[in-house]
């Protein structure tokens, strides 16, 4: 396939398609930013696009908007990333606006209330399922064990989980700052 | 309404770490404990709303709860705010993050976010089961989609379409 320069409608034509595609969870639309980006229009190597998705899945913020940023500033600068945000976000605004303008009409009727009658109890066992194929990687070793225990009890007493990210953050470092010095003390006893 | 709105989400966005699902449980905290603008019942309506609709959980809770709230430009407020902390930190952080992305310090705070994220999680799905379950049908709708997802491995987007569809002869 030839190699068609980026410009602003064809970024913005490919970020509304991802926004489009992608259900729930970021990793799922992972494979067709990688077709769309480096097979297709070879704007990124692969390696490069490994680089990107990497920066995008540790930084705050929803996976697909980061994405859209850092691709949108490489090709086109500042304005691209504005671009690219705004194309990724477009389809979720419209499909709710759309859905929510329904919704409002039809609010009270049985039908509306027995489909979302089936549909919270499914939402409830998905999220139940991904804290369970969270847990596997994650729960290993009693430092973890011990850090998401007093993460849920802190989630459970109310604290905002703004902060309990903060606080997971400190530990992290403080942890990994003792086991260096740990590790430099045995040495020195060697 | 529309400053509050715009705050809100923007903070949601801050600290929107580890995937939509533990976004639920910032949206709860933020939505429905400290502002009360939406009950139990109608976040598991929104979580279902944003899971089963395309685009990133967290974007689509900002344009539903900000429709809901104060109009379009309700949803508009939310959304930018939303957005606007990826567009910011993207921008600004990605190309010092990008550079120290193997000191050990990067790698220890993500590490610690980590089990954060399973907590949260967990937490969410606990927030959900005043709204999502109330009778015996809810149960059964719960235990077959866990069974669906966890052993069959169905597409997400599939068993809310089944369970809708369940919901209307049975629910």
């Amino acid at each position: 396939m030839k190699k068609a320069k980026p410009n602003q409608l064809l970024l913005a034509l490919i970020f509304v398609r991802i926004g489009a595609v992608t259900f729930g969870g970021g990793l799922a639309m992972l494979p067709i930013i990688e077709r769309e980006l480096v097979h297709q229009r070879r704007w990124f190597t692969h390696d490069e696009y490994i680089d990107l998705i990497t920066l995008a899945r540790i930084a705050p913020g929803p996976i697909a908007v980061n994405l859209a940023v850092l691709v949108g500033h490489r090709l086109l600068g500042a304005g691209g990333a504005v671009l690219a945000a705004v194309a990724v976000a477009l389809p979720s605004f419209v499909v709710i606006m759309a859905l929510s303008q329904l919704l409002t009409v039809y609010a009270g009727s049985p039908v509306l209330e027995r489909l979302f009658a089936g549909l919270r109890p499914a939402v409830l066992a998905l999220v139940a399922g991904a804290s369970l194929s969270l847990a596997r990687p994650i729960l290993r070793g009693v430092p973890a064990l011990f850090s998401t225990g007093v993460a849920l009890v802190l989630l459970l007493l109310g604290l905002h989980p703004g902060l309990v990210l903060v606080l997971g953050a400190a530990f992290g470092l403080v942890r990994s700052a003792m086991s260096r010095r740990a590790r430099a003390r045995e040495e020195d006893a060697r | 309404m529309i400053a509050q709105l715009f705050i809100t989400f923007l903070t949601i966005g801050l600290f929107a770490f580890g995937g939509g699902y533990a976004v639920l449980a910032l949206l709860q905290t933020e939505v429905v404990q400290r502002h009360g603008w939406i009950t139990a019942t109608e976040f598991a309506n929104l979580a279902a709303v944003a899971e089963g609709t395309p685009g990133p959980i967290a974007v689509n809770a900002a344009t539903f709860i900000g429709h809901k709230l104060a109009g379009w430009a309700g949803a508009l407020a939310a959304t930018v705010g939303v957005l606007l902390p990826s567009v910011v930190i993207m921008l600004s952080v990605a190309a010092i993050l990008n550079r120290h992305r193997e000191h050990p310090w990067v790698a220890a705070s993500l590490d610690g976010l980590k089990p954060v994220v399973l907590a949260m999680v967990v937490v969410a799905a606990y927030g959900l089961v005043p709204g999502a379950i109330s009778n015996w049908f809810s149960w059964v709708a719960a235990g077959l989609t866990t069974l669906g997802l966890v052993r069959f491995r169905l597409h997400p987007v599939l068993l809310l379409v089944l369970a809708s569809l369940a919901g209307l002869l049975w629910g």
